[in-house]
């Protein structure tokens, strides 16, 4: 079964630079290009959260922590262990990233979130279990925060369970 | 009547995350036509629409009834790159003699190839926006709307300049317009 099929969970919608973190039966939904969805999770005490990052670095700029690598980790990590989460306990998935007009400015702007962020993790010992990265299409994911299931659809492809 | 008319239907300054809904919130797919603007002022112009819309518009270009078209085949992706062609290059030359007249510089506004992207609303228009994002919260569009014979069409048309271009772009706007506001 993938991320929220057959079960009535609440839903929400985590927006460019959001972060949110809940604890039980909850459905986080986001649509990816370039940005990332970092999930991090405690499934012990079915407690975790996602960003929708859309930068590598902050540059010390603040205000919207959700939106920068260094900054949302952080904060993300803050929440869950104010939830209940313990940090030893901790995992985490990764989505997105991708590389989507070739023709565009920064176009390796999904490759630098995601050596950010997956450098931020390392340092923080926190380990990366699950990962639909790159490539060139935008993705729907669905985070399950109770039982750390994260599905991923790709127009054209079926959907995945990372 | 003029066959067909593009006009500024709005220009809006709004958060991001409600930017990259401004086609749909709901993770509709999209077919999108992406264009660069290169030259004074740079940045992005997309043509972007639900597949009805667009398969639509290839049945007009093609002259073929209505419903003929019924998936996004090479043929139908040429067309709508072909329409996009069209759309922005009139755009860009529309603005470009709008901008010059009555400022102190010619402004040249140069249409790249178009591309065709089929994929969520929301995943392309996030990539759409990226560059303004980088420099702030909230960012900066101009929407068209389109009319043929007299009857609106379904279609979006965004502009999106680079932030250095929202800069140039105000100081082409306060330069000397008396020209400009006349028209001549």
């Amino acid at each position: 079964m993938l991320a929220g099929e057959q079960r009535r969970l609440t839903e929400r919608k985590v927006g460019m630079g959001d972060i949110e973190v809940t604890r039980g039966a909850f459905l986080l939904r986001t649509l990816l290009g370039s940005c990332i969805g970092l999930v991090i999770y405690d499934l012990r005490n079915q407690v975790g959260g996602m960003a929708h990052i859309v930068l590598p670095n902050s540059n010390g700029q603040v205000g919207t922590p959700g939106k920068y690598a260094d900054t949302a980790l952080a904060e993300l990590l803050k929440q869950i262990i104010e939830l209940g989460g313990r940090e030893r306990q901790l995992s985490a998935k990764l989505t997105g990233g991708a590389n989507m007009f070739a023709t565009s400015g920064p176009t390796t702007i999904g490759d630098q979130n995601l050596a950010a962020i997956e450098l931020l993790l390392k340092s923080a010992g926190i380990p990366v279990i699950g990962r639909h990265c790159g490539g060139r299409s935008g993705r729907r994911v669905a985070f399950e925060v109770d039982t750390g299931r994260v599905s991923v659809d790709v127009v054209g492809s079926s959907t995945v369970e990372v | 009547m003029a066959p067909a008319v593009i006009s500024i239907d709005s220009a809006d300054e709004c958060p991001l995350d409600m930017a990259t809904a401004v086609l749909s919130e709901s993770g509709d797919v999209v077919g999108m036509c992406v264009m660069q603007m290169e030259g004074t002022l740079t940045g992005q112009m997309v043509l972007a629409f639900d597949d009805q819309s667009g398969l639509s518009l290839t049945d007009l270009l093609l002259g073929n009834p209505p419903g003929t078209a019924s998936e996004w085949g090479e043929v139908e992706i040429s067309s709508a790159l072909e329409s996009m062609n069209i759309l922005g290059s009139s755009y860009l030359n529309g603005m470009a003699s709008f901008l010059s007249t009555g400022s102190r510089e010619t402004v040249s506004l140069i249409p790249s190839p178009p591309v065709f992207y089929r994929d969520f609303a929301e995943s392309l228009l996030q990539s759409a926006f990226m560059e303004q994002a980088a420099e702030g919260s909230h960012v900066l569009f101009a929407r068209a709307r389109f009319e043929l014979h007299g009857r609106p069409l379904n279609w979006t048309f965004l502009l999106i300049p680079d932030p250095g271009s929202l800069l140039k772009l105000s100081q082409i706007l306060s330069s000397p317009v008396s020209n400009r506001e006349t028209g001549t």
